[in-house]
């Protein structure tokens, strides 16, 4: 069976890189549906991403641990303060992870999300630290997203554009970094990644980049 | 100026809504805030649209020295400026000026001018420890030397942040030039800057700018003789002194030092003043030098002599005034000695041969007998040649420190934090 998205508005056809439930933004027309597990699609009042620099597209693929991966979706997510993008990175042996930049650093989340207790962070400020799992962070930065927007696929459960506090942390003492999503006061999800060079990712697109290497 | 077209960077013209002016955007969408640089609202356009005025800055009323979409090169890496501000510490007329740096594969970078001295930093990913006055960084550590607020005064071009005319940082910098650590932190961030000295000469060359402002004093980081590398050159000196031990130890141990000579003579008053003949002896090995030692039985007295070396064969003199006084006493308690009942002279360079030496001997009519033996020793070690090289050696390196200690004075001048103060 081939997986595949028949676009309702403008029939284009495009091949399913993710299985659903998923958002999917139609490469012709630029409408976004959600894709429930029976493939059926919805039309969404969404609108689709902003281009962001074009080191990194749809499309352009890379190495990560050896791996290749390719670029299948696009999560752009503007905070009070900032703004981030999230790319949706699918590898060879089929896994998933996330190629997040934020001020043009980047960064890679593979491991599923902890559970994480928003009491945790209570009352907590930038400067302080907090524990997650084994390892201590400090919080470095603290906003409330205000908009969110997708292009190519993502899966479903991953589109929140409610707004909610997002608290940046750094490992102390080592590599390595946290998102603590702050949903509501029952709901909070923490991931943790790492940080990695845009040049090492070996990414197809940044041939056409040679002047600014 | 070099506002030539960029690879890769597509600039739009965008129109501001307040003042109907036209102004370039070069970050599009990858910034979160435009300034109009006539009025100063400030847009958000990180959905590429300008559509949400969202503050309102002072803008420039000079040229800037680096102007928007001036693209350059730092430490080997192309950028565009993108962004300008000067700040001010707040409550304070000190004021400097920051640019944004932009490249699309290196990512954002800001250099920071300041009385004419020009630093370029990059934020850290990785975060440094700090404890009272220290920071330390991938094993390195930084002194504090200034702690302040620091407030937006004009802005232009974009950020890729939400740009405030009202907030202000609370700043910590810590140096150890030619790098510095700067810690900024508002109420919701916090980010740490690894910056470095660049020399104006450079900002020059590698943004082809006619005229850089220029400096004033000491930079924060500014490091001494730039060409020239302290520690290496610290490092330089140690191993210099080394050598010069090795050097001495070798010459010290090389030196054959053999007595070839040995006399006994009695100065009564009948041969005093007069010359005396030695019996003859031979130099060996080459051209090399000659200790000639006088010693006396001088006693709360001096013995002068007059010793010429001859060589039999050539005729050749080689002479040495040899003095010896000795005193001591009992005073106040204590007793003292001045002096010495022996003295020699080296003579260098003296060829192989057979010798003989005329002594002429002085010593004062209070002395009965005067006893005095003379020695020649072949090829000795002679320390104080060994000192007027290391003296040398060591010259431009104290003038070199101390220099460097009147520059780590004036950097620590306008700090708050100097480990110069005790020394005032």
């Amino acid at each position: 069976m081939v997986n595949k998205f028949i676009c309702p508005q403008c029939s284009s056809q495009t091949a399913l890189s993710i299985a659903p439930p998923l958002m999917i933004c139609c490469s012709s027309c630029g409408k976004i549906f959600r894709v429930d597990a029976q493939k059926n699609a919805t039309e969404t009042a969404l609108q689709k991403s902003v281009q962001p620099v074009k080191t990194i597209t749809l499309g352009a693929t890379g190495v990560y641990n050896k791996e290749k991966f390719e670029i299948v979706g696009l999560l752009r997510r503007v905070s009070n303060n900032a703004i981030s993008n999230e790319w949706l990175m699918k590898f060879t042996s089929g896994r998933e992870a996330w190629l997040a930049e934020s001020g043009f650093h980047y960064f890679v989340f593979e491991s599923s999300p902890l559970s994480f207790s928003p009491a945790l962070i209570k009352g907590k400020k930038v400067g302080d630290p907090i524990t997650l799992g084994p390892d201590e962070y400090t919080i470095v930065d603290l906003a409330r997203q205000v908009d969110l927007r997708i292009d190519g696929q993502i899966p479903e459960d991953s589109y929140n554009d409610q707004p909610f506090y997002i608290y940046e942390t750094v490992r102390i003492k080592q590599d390595g970094f946290a998102s603590i999503c702050i949903y509501d006061k029952d709901n909070a999800e923490a991931f943790k990644g790492v940080a990695v060079r845009l040049a090492d990712l070996e990414m197809s697109t940044l041939s056409a980049f040679s002047n600014w290497m | 100026m070099n506002l030539k077209p960029v690879p890769n960077i597509e600039p739009t013209t965008r129109t501001c809504f307040k003042c109907k002016s036209s102004f370039t955007s070069y970050l599009n969408s990858n910034a979160y805030s435009i300034v109009c640089p006539k009025c100063g609202t400030v847009y958000s356009i990180y959905n590429n649209v300008i559509d949400k005025s969202t503050d309102l800055v002072k803008t420039p009323r000079e040229g800037v020295d680096l102007p928007m979409g001036t693209s350059g090169t730092i430490k080997g890496i192309r950028y565009l400026v993108t962004g300008y501000m000067r700040k001010n510490e707040n409550g304070t007329n000190y004021h400097w000026d920051e640019y944004t740096l932009f490249n699309p594969v290196h990512g954002v970078a800001y250099l920071s001018q300041y009385d004419g001295h020009w630093m370029f930093l990059k934020e850290l990913t990785g975060l440094p420890s700090t404890e009272e006055k220290v920071a330390r960084f991938e094993g390195i550590q930084y002194d504090l030397y200034s702690r302040y607020r620091s407030k937006l005064k004009t802005a232009s071009g974009e950020f890729i942040y939400q740009l405030s005319s009202t907030e202000t940082a609370y700043v910590e910098e810590y140096i150890n030039p030619p790098e510095m650590l700067s810690k900024e932190r508002t109420a919701d961030n916090i980010t740490w800057y690894k910056g470095e000295y660049i020399q104006p000469e450079d900002i020059k060359s590698g943004f082809e700018v006619l005229t850089v402002p220029a400096r004033k004093g000491v930079g924060m980081i500014q490091p001494f003789m730039a060409k020239f590398n302290s520690d290496v050159f610290r490092q330089l000196v140690i191993l210099l002194i080394v050598f010069w031990g090795l050097s001495q130890l070798y010459f010290l141990q090389s030196a054959s030092e053999e007595i070839v000579f040995q006399q006994d003579f009695n100065i009564s008053d009948s041969t005093n003043k007069k010359e005396i003949f030695s019996k003859s002896f031979d130099l060996k090995h080459g051209l090399s030098n000659a200790e000639v030692k006088l010693n006396t039985n001088v006693s709360n007295n001096w013995m002068y002599c007059a010793v010429t070396l001859v060589n039999e064969k050539t005729g050749d003199l080689y002479n040495v005034d040899l003095e010896a006084e000795y005193y001591f006493g009992y005073e106040g308690g204590e007793s003292w000695t001045e002096g010495s009942n022996w003295v020699s002279k080296v003579v260098s360079s003296v060829p192989e041969g057979r010798y003989y030496l005329i002594i002429y001997s002085e010593k004062p009519t209070s002395m009965k007998n005067a006893y005095i033996t003379v020695s020649v020793t072949r090829d000795v070690y002679i320390f104080s040649n060994g000192l007027i090289v290391l003296i040398l050696l060591l010259a431009y390196p104290v003038f070199y420190f101390y220099r460097k200690n009147a520059f780590e004075k004036k950097r620590w001048y306008n700090s708050n934090y100097s480990p110069y103060d005790d020394e005032d």
